[in-house]
């Protein structure tokens, strides 16, 4: 991390879900912070909270404790009227993992970017579609699509049209739920293409993913999170070179490879061990 | 939806049939050849030219009855199922919006409507209201009604609940707009289907309260009360019954094959068959032109 103030804090988050005896922890005192324009990877395994804590900063779900502010604004003091009012403004922006129920299946492509512009209204329907084909531009949609339903196109068109419906308002965040894991590996490695290129000064991306391989190109950080804990944060290439938490080592130790199917079984038998003692 | 509607022929038979029925309803007083409540000494008369369906027991032209009671049967039907709709599926759709309290009233109003039997409710309604035929559509409009609550309710909650309606929220988008961008087109289709099969019910309970002597006040005409009446004189008309048998039968068919073809071409389902249909239509165009063409008679034998 630089000096330079956080777009992003999350301070001390729990996040709990159900009632009664059901009631069970799904977030334990979550902190980390991201500047603007920095590139976060948020890994861990499926059921390990990822989502719901993405889910808490964009305010789905309540947290129990802690504070999330963005640029110095405190998100979980909001009423539901000033979250609408946060969220017409269109900094925070959120693209859901699976392309194809995240797109209404009746509304053409077109209306389905263009709906966060509508919803904050100020613009002519011109403008809007003008900015809408610019946008579809920016990530590689052919303008042709526009007219088209979601089921009319190809997964990775699909999430692509997701990308240019989250970016149409200009974020300063953009928080990708597991982006890429509904897709095939050439549309992966497209859209992961893509991200990387939209990654700058303007905006930061928050990366969630269980995977290590998809976020350690385009990541400059990555936050580990284990059971609903931060197990570990460090730069993208400590995590990968020199993991210090045992579950980081076993994540890295798993990631799939073309020459075998990961490290020695072994040595992630004893990582396993290791982390049920913990 | 309407292109894909046009499209199956099913849509054009209940479409024809309905608009007949339509217009028995608008025009069947203006159109019936004499007064429906006038008697005359022909008694039980058989189909002639004069009276193309008989006469009744007092002697009244049974083709005027029926045209004159077209209008009471037709738009009590719609009636019913306008009632039906309005009473059951905006509660079914706020109860999703406006918190856990409205969520449990309402459910427990419903399955409370659920448990009241259709004509003990009917006839209480109407002792309590007044004999009339509003009070009565309104007394079975209201026990539709958890139809509607549940179809719009069910689809609003599997809506609510899809990413692209969270996308939705994500950008600032209030209840308002996500019920009328995102839940009411998904469902009105189901809604649709539904008012198409209480319009039929509705068509027949409108015929079994007629029938009781409730709603409509004798002698005025309903295609219930006629039945009603044919049917105490099996013995001389057997054939009386058939008339206002055929209408109300022809009706309810019309309306649930309405309800079908809406079901078939509304959603996914709906493209996805009608997908498959040109895909056919294709295939045997291409067999047809690629088939060998005979060059002169016999050359294929």
């Amino acid at each position: 991390m630089t000096d330079i103030a956080p777009l992003l804090s999350v301070e001390g988050v729990d996040v709990h879900y159900g009632r009664g005896a059901r009631r069970k922890q799904a977030i334990h005192a979550a902190d980390f912070a991201i500047a603007p324009g920095e590139v976060v990877g948020l890994i861990g395994e499926t059921g390990s909270g990822k989502s719901t804590l993405a889910r808490a900063i964009i305010g789905l779900v309540r947290p129990e404790a802690g504070r999330i502010a963005f640029h110095e604004e405190d998100l979980t003091a909001l009423t539901p009227a000033k979250w609408r009012a946060f969220r017409r403004t269109g900094v925070i922006q959120y693209v859901f993992q699976d392309p194809l129920r995240s797109l209404d299946p009746d509304m053409t492509l077109h209306d389905s970017v263009a709906e966060p512009l509508l919803i904050r209204g100020g613009l002519t329907r011109a403008q809007i579609t003008e900015k809408v084909r610019r946008q579809f531009g920016k990530v590689l949609l052919d303008e042709t699509l526009l007219s088209r339903l979601p089921g009319q196109v190809s997964g990775g068109q699909r999430q692509r049209a997701a990308i240019a419906r989250a970016l149409l308002t200009e974020p300063r965040l953009l928080i990708l739920d597991e982006p890429v894991s509904a897709l095939d590996s050439a549309n992966r490695v497209q859209i992961l293409e893509l991200l990387h290129a939209l990654a700058g000064p303007d905006v930061a991306l928050l990366f969630i993913s269980h995977d290590l391989g998809s976020v350690a190109g385009i990541t400059d950080r990555v936050i580990v999170l284990y059971r609903g804990r931060i197990v570990e944060v460090d730069r993208t290439d400590s995590i990968i070179n020199r993991p210090a938490h045992p579950y980081t080592k076993l994540l890295v130790g798993s990631a799939p490879t073309l020459t075998a199917g990961g490290s020695d079984r072994q040595w992630r038998d004893r990582l396993r061990a290791e982390l049920g003692a913990a | 939806m309407l292109s894909r509607l046009v499209r199956l022929p099913s849509f054009w038979v209940a479409a024809v049939i309905l608009l007949l029925v339509l217009l028995l309803g608008v025009f069947g007083d203006v159109l019936a050849p004499s007064n429906p409540l006038k008697g005359s000494s022909e008694v039980l008369a058989a189909p002639s030219l004069a009276h193309p369906l008989g006469t009744d027991y007092l002697g009244r032209d049974v083709l005027s009855r029926i045209l004159a009671g077209s209008p009471v049967s037709v738009l009590g039907a719609i009636e019913v199922a306008g009632i039906a709709l309005v009473v059951g599926s905006i509660p079914g759709l706020l109860s999703v919006y406006l918190g856990r309290a409205f969520e449990w009233l309402t459910l427990r109003i419903i399955d409370t409507l659920i448990a009241l039997p259709f004509l003990v409710f009917a006839v209480a309604m109407t002792a309590l209201l007044g004999n009339g035929i509003n009070q009565a559509m309104l007394s079975v409009g209201i026990l539709l009604a958890p139809v509607f609550y549940r179809v719009a309710r069910a689809a609003a909650l599997q809506v609510s609940s899809s990413p692209y309606v969270e996308a939705a929220t994500l950008s600032g988008a209030s209840a308002s707009w996500v019920l009328r961008r995102h839940i009411l087109p998904k469902v009105l289709a189901p809604l649709g289907i539904s008012a198409a099969g209480a319009a039929g019910t509705g068509l027949v309970i409108v015929a079994s309260l007629t029938f009781l002597g409730i709603g409509v006040q004798p002698p005025a005409p309903t295609w219930g009360g006629i039945l009603a009446s044919d049917l105490g004189y099996l013995d001389y008309q057997p054939y009386a019954p058939v008339f206002p048998i055929v209408l109300i039968v022809l009706t309810v068919l019309a309306l649930n094959l309405l309800a079908d073809v809406l079901r078939d071409a509304s959603g996914q389902s709906g493209r996805v068959m009608l997908k498959k249909r040109a895909l056919r239509r294709a295939a045997k165009k291409r067999r047809r032109s690629s088939a060998p063409i005979p060059q002169r008679a016999g050359e294929l034998t």
